[in-house]
């Protein structure tokens, strides 16, 4: 299946796609920015094949009824995959924008997660976890200063429903609820949830926190409304560009107006869950399916049901087959993405589609933002890879 | 290549340069259940050598333990769970044999993964690719 490809040459540590702007962190520890949709404009103009605009750049229409109305006529559809086969990679080298930052240097440490949300970054290092908050002006990125959040080495950060939870291994999870102050005060401390955390994924409104590759819990998420109006997206990308600080969260499907205010344990779903892993060798899950990896490299990819903050009902298994030994996943809109030692898969309800070939330094997704939720990113030695699968579940074949 | 001396327990290699005798534990060839077992393309042998580099170019964190690797990509297995480091843990006295074990830090956390300074040390050397220091780093090996 043709995939999409954009490269960007250079030594990068990670990368991160947020509201068309391209962050990233190069291998000196520098963070650096590029404006990708002017850049791919740019490109355009050059005569770029239109399809990477269409499928680098606001990706939120993908999913929008007409856009599906569109692609399901077979010419269109036929069209855009033949378009994808022709144009299958592009090479771009664009100016970097050095960030300049004040405050605390996150520096200091190696970055091990990088992530922006509700126009706040969080890098997550070896020396701990640090934030900034940061606007886009005319296409540059501003950052404000740099606080430090925690001491702890930081693996990994997961933002959703406004609420911050960072997996710091063997020093355990960390959580701060309402981390934009919508019901209470702006970056509150940092609490312990968990004694050890090697990732967490948000699932609905709870969370499952891996203490390992197959040991898990399932916390479930305590919510409150903020009552705070929710404008549509078309609204919030207009105002967007009058008004480039103005407030916006990056949940794509309107729970904004939503925080959760604490995690448990679901002690019951937790059980079911780990019945479900018997003998696995790794365990994930996406926003509503559950990824099992054996360790005969067979894989079982299936959603769970929740309601009230509980696996609830049987399991609808989706798809099976057989993929690498798992280093990684990453939660993908229509599916998982998978890590192995020399591939990146994406492994959907109709199977797995092999994306990338080689060994990943850093791979990304970005399922909660507008812009790039149809967009993997690939780090590996010789630079940045955005790949665009051409089909997904939204895109009907 | 030394060809080693079965004793009790294994089979007894060394000493290195700096004077360290090592053993080739039976418990991780197998013969032990729950313990982790060396892939079969390490051999005793191999198993030695990983252990001699890391002691000839210092590769210790601060309790003492030592660490190794199979490939500088971090591409060839350690052990027999497709593990890609190898520790080799501190002993009581000086006098007495060391041993090792693949370790891999995805499935066991922090306990298992070499110190941040010595990871930074092997990716500044170019000991190790930075694909793999990464993977370390992160908890995906």
């Amino acid at each position: 299946m043709p995939n999409l490809r954009i490269t960007i040459p250079g030594a990068f540590e990670d990368a991160f796609y947020y509201m068309g702007q391209l962050i990233a962190v190069t291998a000196d520890r520098t963070l650096v920015a590029i404006d990708l949709e002017r850049t791919l404009y740019e490109h355009f103009h050059r005569r770029v094949p239109a399809i990477y605009q269409f499928y680098f750049l606001h990706n939120e229409w993908l999913d929008r009824q007409h856009v599906k109305l569109l692609l399901s006529i077979p010419e269109v559809d036929r069209g855009l995959w033949d378009a994808g086969k022709r144009h299958e990679s592009l090479v771009i080298e664009p100016t970097w924008q050095r960030i300049n930052t004040s405050g605390e240097n996150p520096g200091r440490g190696a970055v091990l997660d990088l992530q922006a949300y509700n126009r706040r970054l969080y890098i997550s290092t070896t020396e701990g976890l640090f934030d900034a908050d940061f606007s886009v002006s005319y296409g540059d990125l501003e950052l404000g200063d740099v606080k430090k959040r925690l001491d702890a080495r930081c693996i990994s950060t997961s933002l959703k429903y406004g609420s911050l939870v960072a997996s710091c291994g063997s020093e355990g999870l960390f959580a701060a609820y309402d981390d934009f102050g919508a019901i209470g005060q702006d970056r509150p401390p940092l609490q312990r949830a968990e004694e050890a955390s090697s990732r967490a994924s948000w699932f609905g409104y709870s969370l499952t926190n891996y203490s390992n590759a197959t040991s898990l819990q399932f916390l479930s998420g305590h919510r409150q409304d903020t009552n705070k109006r929710r404008a549509s997206v078309d609204t919030i990308y207009q105002e967007s560009i009058v008004d480039p600080v103005l407030p916006i969260s990056t949940d794509r499907h309107g729970q904004q107006s939503v925080v959760v205010t604490g995690l448990e344990e679901d002690a019951r779903s937790s059980k079911r869950l780990a019945e479900d892993a018997a003998g696995a060798d790794f365990v994930a899950n996406s926003f509503n399916y559950f990824f099992i990896h054996m360790p005969t490299s067979e894989y079982r990819f299936y959603m769970r049901r929740h309601r009230n903050g509980h696996i609830v009902g049987a399991r609808a298994d989706e798809s099976t087959g057989e993929v690498d030994t798992v280093l990684s996943t990453h939660t993908f809109h229509s599916g998982i993405v998978v890590e192995s030692f020399n591939s990146v898969c994406l492994i959907t309800p109709v199977g797995a589609n092999r994306i990338y070939d080689g060994a990943a330094l850093k791979v990304r997704t970005f399922p909660s933002g507008t812009y790039g939720v149809n967009v993997i990113a690939v780090v590996d030695e010789e630079g940045l890879n955005l790949i665009s699968p051409l089909r997904y579940m939204g895109n009907p074949v | 290549m030394d060809a080693g001396k079965a004793v009790t327990g294994g089979i007894q290699f060394g000493p290195t340069l700096n004077g360290k005798v090592y053993i080739s534990m039976y418990a991780h060839r197998g013969s032990r259940r729950g313990k982790s077992i060396w892939h079969v393309d390490i051999s005793p042998a191999k198993e030695y050598e990983l252990f001699e580099t890391s002691d000839k170019h210092d590769w210790v964190d601060e309790r003492g333990h030592y660490w190794s690797f199979a490939s500088a990509d971090g591409l060839t297995p350690t052990g027999t769970d497709e593990q890609r480091l190898a520790k080799h843990p501190s002993v009581t006295n000086s006098s007495d044999p060391w041993h090792g074990y693949p370790v891999s830090p995805k499935q066991t956390g922090d306990a298992d993964a070499p110190p941040e300074p010595l990871v930074t040390v092997w990716v500044e050397t170019g000991t190790i690719t930075r694909t793999f220091a990464r993977r370390i780093r992160d908890r995906r090996v």
